[in-house]
């Protein structure tokens, strides 16, 4: 097992996961937020989009310029990360391992040595924003599916 | 040279130690039994979990199993107790990934409830698994955090709290 497959792995189980808590963002409050500092539900889908798209862009070595996605509404949120997601996690199965290996210009100011960790704090980084749905979802009042075990709504041990 | 599955593993547990523990110390013990909402976990049992998560890398490292009724639930008096937690658990999760190596990951490892086996995976895959949940809970604790006027720190990028990355 090598990093590169480590990670396409993690990618590809992922994928659903997200898709499913995206879609359990009540309909009618896509700009939902729980507090007057916080981010609405649909600038943090459209901030994991640009993640997404960031992630393929950082496999050539480019200095990622970090633009939110603008999104006409929360279910083009959603497709739009959809096929982005599907889109990226493609670009890396192509890429030989030792390109990930390479040098990245930037990342938000910073210099990554190889372009995998940069990559990585995205793909973090869009768990992290997936667990902060899922409690919008839970204060939304809609019904937060299980993650990587069972929520209040959901247990798929049962 | 390309890093083995381990000291990946071990990086990146060092890459998530410090907005770990900052959000764990900010945490005030007054606040443990509060809730957002009557189906959420409260303060506290959250706050154990994001602290207690490398301890379960610890025992995929060196185990074959945990049992959820066995796990020793941890109930802290003090935001102090919490951190302490945390850092006797990550320094535990990386010395036990140092004494193993990719080979002994291939290996599998169950999750229980009262010897019932409710999943079965490689310890790769398992120690993979829980880092990402442990990543998702902090999440969550972000917003538990925000909602409480607990200023949010810097994790991946900036927070509306802390811009400095």
């Amino acid at each position: 097992m090598t990093e590169k497959l480590v990670f396409i792995k993690n990618m590809e189980a992922e994928l659903p996961i997200t898709v499913k808590v995206m879609r359990a963002i009540p309909k009618g409050l896509p700009d939902f937020k729980p507090h007057v500092r916080s981010q609405t539900a649909k600038q943090i889908v459209q901030t994991m989009i640009a993640e997404v798209l960031g992630m393929k862009s950082m496999l050539n070595g480019e200095e990622n310029v970090f633009t939110p996605i603008e999104t006409f509404s929360l279910t083009d949120a959603i497709e739009t990360y959809e096929k982005s997601f599907a889109d990226t996690l493609q670009a890396i199965r192509d890429i030989p391992e030792e390109e990930l290996e390479k040098p990245l210009a930037g990342l938000m100011g910073n210099f990554f040595p190889r372009r995998i960790d940069g990559m990585r704090i995205f793909a973090n980084d869009t768990i992290h924003h997936r667990g902060q749905l899922s409690v919008y979802i839970r204060l939304a009042g809609g019904k937060v599916p299980s993650i990587y075990g069972p929520s209040a709504d959901e247990n798929p041990f049962q | 040279m390309a890093n083995t599955i381990v000291q990946q593993f071990i990086k990146e547990l060092e890459a998530e130690e410090g907005a770990t523990r900052k959000c764990l110390e900010r945490i005030p013990e007054n606040l443990f039994s509060w809730k957002p909402h009557d189906k959420s976990m409260n303060l506290m049992y959250l706050s154990v979990i994001v602290s207690d998560v490398p301890k379960w890398i610890t025992f995929m490292a060196e185990g074959s199993e945990i049992d959820f009724v066995k796990w020793e639930k941890f109930v802290p008096k003090t935001t102090a107790e919490l951190v302490a937690h945390f850092d006797e658990a990550i320094k535990g999760a990386k010395q036990s990934l140092s004494k193993v190596s990719d080979e002994d990951l291939a290996a599998d490892f169950h999750l229980k409830a009262n010897g019932k086996v409710l999943y079965t995976a490689t310890k790769l895959e398992n120690i993979s698994s829980s880092i990402r949940h442990w990543v998702h809970h902090r999440g969550q604790l972000t917003v538990f955090m925000r909602l409480k006027d607990i200023p949010v720190p810097a994790i991946y990028g900036p927070s509306a709290d802390e811009q400095a990355f």
